[in-house]
C-alpha cells in the first residue's frame, strides 16, 4: 500500500516535470535514431567520396563532409550506436559490480566491509578518466576494452550508495523480522533489502550514462577508444581537431550531437532524483 | 589537533599503498610480454632478456612489487625508452604547463561558480537563477574538449583575439583556463546554491536579520560562512577532475605538458612514462585532499572528533 502510493507520487511527479519529459521524449529520439541508422541516413557512413571531400554543409550534405568525402549527418547518426552501446554495458558492469560489493560490504560488515571501502578509497583516488585511459592503454584500444574500462572505473559510487542503504537497513525491524520468521540471507537480500536500493541506483545509472558517453568520446578523442573507420562522435572530433583551420563543421556538429545526448540524460537523472528522493521535495 | 593530523597522515599509508599496488598491476594487465610490446616486432631475443633484467622483470613479483615502491620513493621512475632519459626528468620538463593550467582553471572556476552559486540562492526561482543552472546543465554536459576546439574557433581563427596552441604568454593560457574551468565551474555553482539555500532558511539567519544586521553581512558573514564547508570537501574531490580536464585540454591546444607526454607515451609503448604519470597525478590527489581535510578539521572542530 505504502509502496503504490510512493509510486504514484514517484509518476505524478515526474509527469508534472516539463524538464523530465523533454529529456524523456529526446532520449527515445536518439534511441530511435540509433535503432534506424541505416533507413534514416542520407548516405552510406564509410562510403569514401574523394571527389566530395570537406564539403560545408549544403542542401546536399545538410553537416557537411569530412576529409574523405563522407557525410558528417551519417556518421552523427550511426555514432549514436556507439554512445548508446558505450554508455549501456558501461553503467551495466559497474552498477553490477557496485552492488555485489555495497551488498557484501553493507551486510556483512566487519573486516569485508573494511576491505572493500579500502578498495574503494584507493581508487577514488585516481580521476576516473585517467584510470580509463590508463586501464585502455594497457589492454589495448578497442570498443569492448573501452567499455570494461569505464565499467571497472566507475562502479565504486553504485558500491557507496548500496552500502549506506543496507547499513541503515540492517537493523530495521522488517529486517529482524523477515530473519526470525526464518527467510535465509539470500532472500533477506534479494527480497527485503536490495529493493530499498533501487531508486537511488536508477538515478546514479541515468547519470552514469551521461557520464559513460563523455568519457567514451574523450577515449576516442584521444584516439584510444573506437577505431577508425567506426563512426564513433569521440573519433570524428579527433579528425575535426586536425583540420580545424580548414573545415569548421567537422569538429562543430558531432559535440553537438554529444552534448545533447549527455544534457539529455543529466536532466533526466535530476529530474528522477527530485521524484524519487522525498527528501529533496521542497 | 595533532593527534587529529597525525591519524590523518596514517590513514593515507595503506592507500598509498593500494594507490602503487594498482599502478604496479597495470604493466602486468598488458596481453602479452610488455617487453616484447615495447622493444616492438624485430627485438632480438637478446635484446629482450636485458631489457628483462634491466626492469628486473625476472624478479618474483612481491620483490618487483617491492623495489617499485622503494624506487618511487626515491623519485626513480626508470628510463624512457623513446627518450632513452629519466622518466623523472621528463615528468620535470612537462609538469609545470600542467601545473599552470589547472591552477588557471582552478581560479577560472571559482571566479565563476562563487558569485554564480551565491546570486542564484539569493534570487531563487527568479531569471538570474534559471540562468545559472542552464548554464551549469550545459556546463556540465560539454565534453571539454569539444569546449575547447569552439573557443579556439571563435576566438583564435574567426577573430584572431587569442593564440590557438601553444605555450609561452598568459595569452596562451586564457582559451585553456576557460575551457577546463567550464565544468568545475558548472558543479561548483550548483553545490554552492544548494549549500547556500540549505543555510539560508535556518534559524540563525533569520536571528541575524530580526537584529537588523544589514542584508550583505547576513550574506556573507552569517550565511556564506557556513556554507562553504560542503564546498571545500567537494573542491578536493574536484581537483582530481581539473587536473585530468588539463591532461585532455593539452590535447587540444598543443600544449607540452603532462597529458600531451601521457597520451604519447601511450603511443609509444613507452609503458614507464605511463606508469609514473598515473601514479604522480593519483599521489598529487591524495595529498591534496589530505591537507583538504586537515584545514577542514582546522575551520570545524567538530570533525577532529568523529
Amino acid at each position: 500500500m505504502a509502496n503504490n502510493t510512493a509510486s504514484a507520487r514517484v509518476i505524478r511527479q515526474l509527469k508534472n516535470n516539463t524538464r523530465v519529459k523533454i529529456s524523456l521524449g529526446l532520449i527515445i529520439l536518439i534511441i530511435g535514431v540509433a535503432i534506424f541508422a541505416p533507413i534514416i541516413s542520407p548516405y552510406d557512413p564509410n562510403e569514401i567520396n574523394l571527389g566530395a571531400t570537406l564539403q560545408p554543409p549544403s542542401s546536399q550534405h545538410l553537416l557537411g563532409t569530412d576529409r574523405m568525402g563522407r557525410d558528417i549527418l551519417t556518421r552523427i547518426i550511426y555514432g549514436t550506436r556507439i554512445s548508446l552501446l558505450v554508455g549501456i554495458i558501461a553503467v551495466g558492469i559497474s552498477g553490477l559490480l557496485g552492488v555485489i560489493f555495497g551488498t557484501l560490504a553493507g551486510y556483512y560488515g566487519g573486516y569485508v566491509d573494511g576491505i572493500i571501502m579500502r578498495i574503494v578509497d584507493v581508487l577514488l583516488a585516481f580521476p576516473s578518466i585517467l584510470l580509463a585511459i590508463a586501464l585502455v592503454a594497457v589492454l589495448g584500444a578497442s570498443l569492448f576494452n573501452i567499455m570494461l574500462a569505464i565499467g571497472i572505473v566507475n562502479w565504486v559510487g553504485y558500491a557507496r550508495v548500496v552500502r549506506g542503504e543496507f547499513l541503515s537497513l540492517k537493523n530495521k525491524e522488517f529486517v529482524s523480522a523477515a530473519r526470525a520468521m526464518g527467510a535465509n540471507t539470500f532472500r533477506i537480500i534479494f527480497k527485503h533489502m536490495l529493493p530499498n536500493c533501487i531508486a537511488p541506483i536508477i538515478v546514479m545509472a541515468t547519470l552514469g550514462m551521461a557520464g559513460a558517453i563523455i568519457t567514451e568520446s574523450s577515449l576516442s578523442f584521444l584516439g584510444l577508444g573506437v577505431q577508425p573507420p567506426t563512426p564513433s562522435w569521440g573519433e570524428m572530433l579527433n579528425t575535426g581537431r586536425q583540420i580545424i583551420r580548414q573545415a569548421w563543421w567537422v569538429s562543430t556538429f558531432p559535440g553537438i550531437a554529444i552534448m545533447l545526448a549527455v544534457l539529455s540524460f543529466n536532466i533526466l537523472g535530476d529530474g528522477l532524483r527530485d521524484a524519487l528522493d522525498p527528501n529533496m521535495v521542497d | 589537533m595533532s593527534k587529529y593530523i597525525i591519524r590523518r597522515i596514517l590513514l593515507m599509508i595503506p592507500i598509498l599503498l593500494g594507490v602503487s599496488l594498482i599502478v604496479f598491476s597495470l604493466m602486468h594487465l598488458t596481453p602479452g610480454d610488455p617487453v616484447q610490446i615495447m622493444l616492438g616486432d624485430f627485438a632480438q631475443p637478446a635484446q629482450i632478456e636485458v631489457m628483462r633484467d634491466n626492469l628486473g622483470l625476472n624478479d618474483p613479483i612481491h620483490i618487483q612489487y617491492f623495489n617499485f615502491v622503494r624506487n618511487s620513493l626515491q623519485g626513480n621512475f626508470g628510463r624512457s625508452i623513446h627518450y632513452n632519459e629519466p622518466v623523472i626528468n621528463l615528468i620535470k620538463a612537462r609538469v609545470g604547463f600542467t601545473i599552470n593550467l589547472s591552477l588557471a582553471g582552478f581560479i577560472v572556476s571559482y571566479l565563476i561558480a562563487f558569485p554564480a552559486g551565491i546570486i542564484s540562492a539569493i534570487k531563487r526561482n527568479t531569471f538570474i537563477d534559471d540562468f545559472s543552472m542552464v548554464f551549469a546543465l550545459i556546463g556540465i554536459s560539454m565534453p571539454n574538449f569539444w569546449l575547447g576546439m569552439m573557443l579556439m574557433l571563435v576566438f583564435a581563427l574567426r577573430f584572431r583575439v587569442l593564440p590557438a596552441t601553444g605555450v609561452g604568454t598568459w595569452r596562451h593560457l586564457v582559451l585553456p583556463a576557460i575551457t577546463v574551468g567550464t565544468a568545475g565551474a558548472a558543479l561548483a555553482t550548483r553545490l554552492i546554491r544548494s549549500s547556500m539555500l540549505e543555510v539560508i532558511n535556518k534559524d540563525y539567519i533569520r536571528t541575524a536579520r530580526a537584529k537588523g544586521l544589514m542584508e550583505r553581512t547576513v550574506t556573507f558573514k552569517h550565511a556564506l560562512k557556513n556554507a562553504i564547508l560542503p564546498v571545500l570537501t567537494i573542491i578536493g574531490l574536484r581537483l582530481g577532475f581539473i587536473l585530468s580536464g588539463s591532461v585532455i585540454t593539452e590535447i587540444v591546444f598543443a600544449r607540452p605538458g603532462l597529458g600531451r607526454l601521457m597520451v604519447d607515451s601511450i603511443f609509444r609503448r613507452d609503458y614507464l612514462v605511463v606508469q609514473a604519470s598515473v601514479l604522480l597525478v593519483a599521489v598529487t590527489v591524495l595529498i591534496a585532499n589530505l591537507i583538504i581535510d586537515l584545514v577542514y578539521g582546522f575551520i570545524d572542530p567538530q570533525i577532529r572528533y568523529d
